[in-house]
């Protein structure tokens, strides 16, 4: 019985246990549902204008600036004007000591120099007559000299070729008197001799001498065989033929020897003939080799006169060509000189600058690039001034994309222009930067108002502003792989009241600034678009408003 | 005979504590694990861009002397599209701006904010592409801004720099000078008020600005981090083209697949490979939100851990009553006969 009791009050503890936290949780739901919910801030979808600016910093540089330059090397003695100081024209602005310029220093002593110059070339020799005729304007002219150095080159060009036609001759003179000695020589070297018939002549004596000999034996050969009882007339025949045939060959041979005898002779007495008539040839060839060695004298003789005609020629026109035309010409050249640096010291003298440097226009004075004692230098100006309404320039480099939102003309805005100056500007010229040509663009701005060139400027300029209906801020602008799309805010009645839910209106970009981007799609213009959030949403998720 | 919960034995009871209590604590640790995976909106991207999960986040972290600037990374943009063409990869949205991949770029420096009175030295993450989709801070104050816009002098402060500079976080409009050239605040973020974020490198106060702003007045020369999130029809498809193209041959660049970071086989492996995970091979500084996710990997490491060694008490307990109830109702079948 107790248990039970026991067991009954159990459940009802806990039933009561259970009931009261429902209770509690029903009640509290809303509360513990918001609070579990990610909380949104939300903007309402707008009208209004979009104005894509671009913005970027330059260095303002003066537009037209004017250089003061002092046209020659003087010594400051006191600056007037300084930086930012509004001049007018002819305003003194700078004070010069009273002195000659370097410039004209330099420039007499310069015109001495070539003063002493000439005058040592008149003492070195040249002619008295040409020196008046140079000093008096009358100098030989160019086609005079050229006349001259012809002449004297013809009569060298004449004298030498005549010395080489007596060179020719003589050496052919020569020649001919070596080709002589040589033909003497030859005719000398002839020899007539009858050798040949002698030889002939004594063989036949020799060959008879062995007939007679041969004729003799066979005589006595005969004799013998004639005298001997014994001898048989074959023998005796034989013998007396053998005596015939020997008689015979004695004859030939006696024969034999007159011919050779007679040949001698006559070999003998030619031999002395033609002997006779080389040494007349010879004595002829003697008497011409005498005779041209005669000429060769004469010959000798006149080339050594001609060869000092064309050396004493030859040393006119170079003299000539190398001293005293040259002589001349310099005289006349420095007698120019001298003319010219004349006129340029009485140019110098004239340009003179006084002792004080004026503002050629009205400006501002925005650069003085000297100080007091300092030289100034001719190439160097010494003062920049800015002339009254010629403006600055500051020039921006943006990308092209940039720059195609920007046309010439468009006026610009200045960024954090807090100090109030008046300033305008104003878009000059869009050219292509030189330090990035295929990237990026300069745009050239044109100020005017109160600026200092040297200062940096910071400007915006955009598109002309372009009306939308549909603008949200670029917050609200998310993206995922279906594209650009917003979560608007759509409330939904529910049990447990009314509950707001994220969802999702794809949308489409048309412009866009640094705050706002102009969108078309799903929307009709009042929604409430959501900005930021607690924590990340998604599309369909319970949201939940700030307090 | 009616069940009564006094019959049960001690033994038994305790054995039913111990398996409800393991896998109670089993699942509050998975309930934790699977949070911490979706806790970082930084390595949930590709899942923000495409919730039909087609589409893969994979980050590349650059040393220095890479040679990896905006221009490199235009060229393989572009190489990427003829890429998906080919591989007839096409976008199915409606919507004809709709994009297939989204990608941004940054590198890590300094700048000098200059002001009337004085100057100091920030932080500063130098941005590009569609950075803040990556990496979608806390905004204080006004929106993000991206690599398309059209001017790219914009900032993104956050609440200290702009006490520090204005005195105020309603700052958006304001300029910053960074070597005198004024820059617009079109945002004022919170940094995340976790230690962790502290410790991984964003302990100072941090601007975002424009990469090309870094570059000019910051002296940064080249991108050290590039992320993408693309489409990745296949496993590792995105992986092995990114690897591919901007990986190199000496491994010196650290490239990984962010969208599956978290799954457990991957924390499994790490698991696996403790003794080299802290080895730092290459000369790689990581942004903050890389060492925050490593930090978190390593959380989750240790999580993974217990959860598996909780979960094996109840299993084994749970094994060994069955083997004995088996058993005792084989003796009982055995008594009756």
């Amino acid at each position: 019985m107790e248990e039970n009791r026991k067991k009954r009050d159990w459940v009802k503890n806990a039933a009561i246990v259970f009931l009261t936290v429902m209770l509690l949780l029903t009640f509290f739901s809303n509360t513990i549902m918001n609070h579990s919910l990610p909380e949104v801030a939300t903007e309402y979808i707008t009208s209004g204008t979009i104005v894509s600016k671009i913005r970027g910093t330059g260095v303002v540089e003066s537009g037209d600036p004017y250089n003061v330059q002092v046209m020659e090397a003087r010594k400051v003695a006191g600056i007037v004007a300084q930086v930012g100081d509004e001049v007018e024209k002819d305003d003194i602005l700078l004070y010069l000591e009273d002195e000659e310029s370097e410039e004209l220093k330099a420039a007499l002593d310069k015109l001495e120099a070539l003063q002493d110059e000439y005058d040592a070339m008149v003492v070195s020799g040249l002619d008295i007559s040409l020196v008046n005729r140079v000093e008096g304007g009358n100098a030989p002219s160019i086609e005079e000299y050229k006349q001259r150095v012809d002449t004297a080159k013809k009569e060298m060009d004449d004298a030498l070729l005549k010395v080489d036609q007596l060179e020719d001759y003589l050496a052919d003179t020569e020649d001919w008197i070596d080709a002589l000695n040589l033909q003497i020589s030859l005719e000398e070297a002839k020899s007539f001799h009858a050798d040949v018939e002698e030889s002939a002549l004594n063989v036949a004596k020799s060959n008879l001498d062995n007939a007679k000999i041969a004729k003799q034996q066979a005589q006595n050969n005969y004799d013998a065989l004639m005298a001997d009882p014994n001898a048989t007339p074959e023998a005796k025949n034989q013998a007396q033929q053998q005596l015939v045939a020997a008689s015979t060959a004695v004859t030939d041979c006696e024969a034999e020897v007159n011919r050779c005898q007679q040949a001698y002779n006559d070999a003998v007495i030619n031999a002395e003939t033609q002997k006779s008539e080389v040494a007349a040839t010879i004595q002829n060839l003697k008497n011409q080799v005498a005779h041209n060695q005669v000429r060769v004298r004469d010959i000798g003789n006149d080339l050594a006169e001609h060869q000092e005609d064309y050396e004493r020629k030859q040393k006119v026109y170079n003299d000539l060509v190398n001293t005293s035309i040259p002589a001349e010409m310099n005289l006349v050249k420095k007698l120019e000189d001298i003319a010219e640096q004349k006129e340029e010291v009485a140019k110098l003298r004239d340009k003179s600058e006084g002792a004080t440097i004026t503002a050629p226009v009205a400006g501002k004075i925005i650069s003085v690039n000297v100080v007091s004692g300092e030289t100034t230098n001719p190439a160097m100006p010494v003062f920049v001034i800015q002339p009254e309404g010629k403006g600055y320039t500051v020039s921006i480099s943006v990308t092209k994309e940039q720059a195609t939102r920007v046309s010439v003309g468009d006026p610009a805005d200045l960024v954090n222009a807090w100090w109030g100056s008046e300033m305008e500007a104003v878009v000059q010229s869009i050219r292509p930067d030189p330090n990035n040509p295929s990237k990026n663009k300069l745009i050239i701005f044109k100020i005017t108002g109160e600026v200092t060139a040297g200062q940096s400027l910071t400007l915006s300029v955009g598109q002309k502003s372009a009306e939308y209906s549909t603008i949200v801020p670029n917050s609200a602008i998310r993206e995922d792989n279906n594209g650009k799309f917003i979560l608007i805010v759509e409330q939904k009645s529910s049990p447990l009241g009314n509950r707001f839910v994220a969802t999702r209106v794809d949308v489409e970009v048309l412009a866009s600034d640094d705050t706002k981007t102009a969108i078309q799609g799903g929307v009709y213009g009042y929604e409430n678009v959501i900005t930021t959030a607690t924590q990340p949403i998604e599309a369909g998720q319970l949201i939940r408003l700030p307090d | 005979m009616r069940y009564k919960f006094e019959n049960v034995s001690r033994r038994t009871k305790i054995c039913g504590i111990i398996v409800v209590v393991g896998f109670l604590a089993f699942a509050i640790l998975m309930g934790i694990y699977h949070r911490l995976a979706k806790a970082l909106d930084d390595q949930q991207v590709a899942e923000r861009w495409n919730k039909e999960g087609n589409c893969a986040q994979i980050s590349c972290y650059f040393p220095q002397n890479t040679g990896i600037t905006p221009d490199r990374i235009q060229a393989f943009q572009h190489s990427l599209d003829q890429y998906l063409i080919q591989s007839s990869i096409y976008s199915d949205s409606a919507n004809p701006d709709a994009r297939l991949w989204i990608a941004a770029y940054s590198s890590m420096g300094t700048l000098s904010i200059t002001t009337e009175q004085t100057s100091h030295i920030t932080q500063a993450i130098g941005v590009g592409g569609d950075f803040f989709l990556f990496h979608p801070v806390k905004l204080i104050e006004g929106a993000y801004f991206s690599g398309q816009d059209v001017m790219q002098d914009y900032c993104i402060v956050d609440r200290e720099t702009a006490w520090k500079v204005f005195g105020s976080t309603d700052v958006v409009g304001q300029y910053l000078q960074f070597n005198n050239v004024p820059h617009k605040i079109v945002g004022v973020y919170e940094r995340p008020a976790e230690s962790i974020y502290e410790k991984a490198g964003l302990s100072q106060p941090t601007i975002f600005v424009s990469y090309d702003t870094l570059t000019k007045y910051g002296g940064t020369t080249e991108i050290e981090n590039y992320e993408i999130v693309m489409p990745n029809p296949v496993r590792s498809f995105a992986f092995l083209y990114i690897t591919e193209q901007l990986g190199d041959k000496e491994g010196r660049i650290e490239l990984l697949e962010n969208s599956s970071r978290f799954d457990k086989l991957r924390i499994l492996r790490l698991l696996a490979d403790t003794d080299t995970r802290t080895m730092r091979t290459k000369a790689i500084v990581y942004p903050y939100w890389e060492n925050v996710a490593r930090g978190y990997e390593n959380n989750m490491m240790t999580l993974l851990l217990f959860a598996i060694i909780i979960v094996t008490v109840p299993i084994v307990l749970l094994g060994i009553c069955g083997i004995m109830a088996w058993r005792r109702k084989n003796k009982k079948r055995g008594v009756k006969r």
